[in-house]
């Protein structure tokens, strides 16, 4: 797993990324989404996220849902156009999965893939490090 | 203004603390490469032993022979039967009744008081007192860079402190003999019986450069390392106000939180302006799942805006959102009740909210009262 030199954030290789911070794993036109480690850290502890239902239909960079953290409240944008196939129901009682490992665990949700040409805005791994490499230095 | 630093900065660098700009002193707000986060150091405070920087906060020294007359008339309680070496919480208040500062007065005895201020009020606190002393002979000293505090709270504070002072070679009377909100003062150091968490704990007042000294002995001693944002959470818990939430020089004190803290049957200053019977009731709410609440978020009953909350989080103890709020009493028919259900608005969606009898625990030092 890579990881940004100066944050210590992981940043997997196989992932994309948006500018909003949300991940997507492209498995069989399905996209998993969550959000990356550099944002849960920037979050803090989080209590709680409102998923939306399955069946519901997004446009990309549409907002699905929020988390809260005991900090602040964050909005989740849609990395890519589709339809929501299936929730984390672990989240409604465990949010904190979310902190504890953003990538497996702390996934959000499923997307029946609408449009594979919008995966090409998306950002791949390197991009994504450069950019919260840049974040963590304009915070310090 | 460049921001101030506590003695015990380089030791929350080292601890790799998210540090935050708290009225003008750059403070460790968590120590999440630590302790893993707020909730987790919440819970060890509740559960083990946790210890705080709060050397940003103000000491201030009245002295002189009217020292009990003076600050009987500066505060919302009278110092004329108080004991030496006993702490009292009260109000500053200004010519309006609104709250200048709440604050913690100790005596040492009938001629010589020290108060702790909060970090932001400190400057205008010093200058409030040092008016009303225009007609009292007493000295006003602000000695609040001359002094670091640390705070140990939790259940094993106790046994922590004690090995911690006892590593030190320090000589202390025994901990356990110290009374809930008593003190004692050795040469270099104070430590009283009180603090912001509920629990059992003391705060340990001591010079700047003996600060890095005592806190690695108490993290020696396996006290957690405890940021501002649990010390939030902890003190809304247990229905502690905060200034600038609770508090503010533009809300009446009589219709503050801390009204309690109101007992004076002497003439103080601010007294005549007090709003009686007070328009607003004070409660704790509780969400029904664990979305956190936010301060200035509105209550409605119906479509009646009838209250607000003051401060907002989530309850690591409860596992639900909880915030501490107001309710208007011209806008409900009468004073509510606990349990009664109320929809708060955040970002346009509503939600339940019930009401709480504050405290929402109870802890070592925070009971409910009956029903």
């Amino acid at each position: 797993m890579a990881e940004s030199a100066e944050s210590g954030f992981k940043v997997p290789q196989d992932l994309f990324y948006t500018k909003n911070h949300e991940w997507a794993r492209i498995e069989d036109g399905i996209a998993v989404v969550g959000i990356t480690d550099y944002a849960q850290s920037q979050l803090g502890d989080i209590t709680y996220v409102e998923l939306p239902e399955e069946g519901d239909d997004f446009k990309k960079d549409a907002v699905f849902g929020t988390v809260d953290s005991l900090k602040t409240v964050a909005e989740l944008y849609a990395p890519l156009s589709g339809s929501v196939v299936e929730i984390n129901s672990e989240l409604p009682n465990n949010a904190e999965r979310v902190n504890e490992d953003p990538y497996q665990e702390g996934w959000i949700i499923k997307l029946e893939i609408g449009n594979e040409s919008e995966l090409e805005e998306l950002m791949p791994a390197d991009q994504y490090l450069k950019l919260i490499s840049k974040l963590s230095k304009k915070k310090a | 203004m460049p921001l101030k630093q506590s003695p015990l900065h380089e030791e929350h660098l080292r601890l790799s603390a998210r540090m935050q700009d708290f009225a003008g002193f750059e403070m460790p707000i968590s120590y999440d490469a630590q302790t893993g986060g707020t909730i987790k150091e919440h819970l060890q405070v509740r559960s083990g032993v946790g210890i705080f920087d709060v050397s940003h906060m103000g000491q201030l020294f009245v002295e002189g022979a009217v020292a009990t007359e003076f600050l009987s008339y500066a505060c919302t309680r009278d110092f004329h039967q108080a004991k030496d070496g006993r702490a009292t919480y009260c109000l500053l208040l200004n010519e309006n009744a609104g709250v200048i500062d709440d604050i913690i007065v100790y005596r040492r005895s009938k001629d010589r008081y020290l108060l702790i201020v909060n970090a932001a009020n400190i400057q205008k606190d010093f200058e409030h007192l040092k008016r009303l002393a225009l007609d009292f002979k007493v000295e006003v000293r602000n000695e609040s860079e001359a002094w670091a505090l640390i705070a140990v709270q939790g259940p094993q504070a106790t046994k922590a402190l004690e090995a911690s002072l006892n590593s030190l070679n320090l000589k202390h009377p025994p901990l356990d003999d110290l009374k809930y909100y008593s003190f004692v003062e050795t040469e270099n150091f104070w430590i009283a019986r009180t603090g912001y968490t509920g629990e059992e704990g003391f705060e340990w007042m001591l010079k700047p450069e003996a600060a890095p000294h005592a806190w690695g002995a108490l993290i020696r001693e396996a006290a957690m390392p405890i940021g501002l944002a649990a010390r939030d959470t902890l003190r809304m818990e247990v229905g502690f106000p905060l200034y600038g939430q609770e508090l503010s020089e533009t809300e009446n004190a009589s219709e503050s939180l801390s009204q309690f803290a109101i007992r004076n049957p002497s003439e103080f200053f601010g007294k005549s302006k007090l709003r009686l019977p007070p328009g607003r009731q004070f409660f704790g709410f509780l969400a029904e799942n664990s979305k956190p609440m936010r301060a200035l978020e509105n209550l409605w009953l119906g479509e009646k805006r009838v209250g607000q909350l003051t401060s907002g989080s989530y309850s690591p103890c409860l596992g639900k959102g909880m915030g501490l709020g107001w309710l208007d009493l011209n806008q409900i028919e009468k004073p509510a009740q606990e349990g009664a259900v109320f929809m708060l608005e955040s970002r346009g969606k509503r939600r339940e909210a019930k009401a709480i009898n504050l405290p929402f625990l109870e802890t070592a030092r925070v009971k409910r009262k009956p029903n």
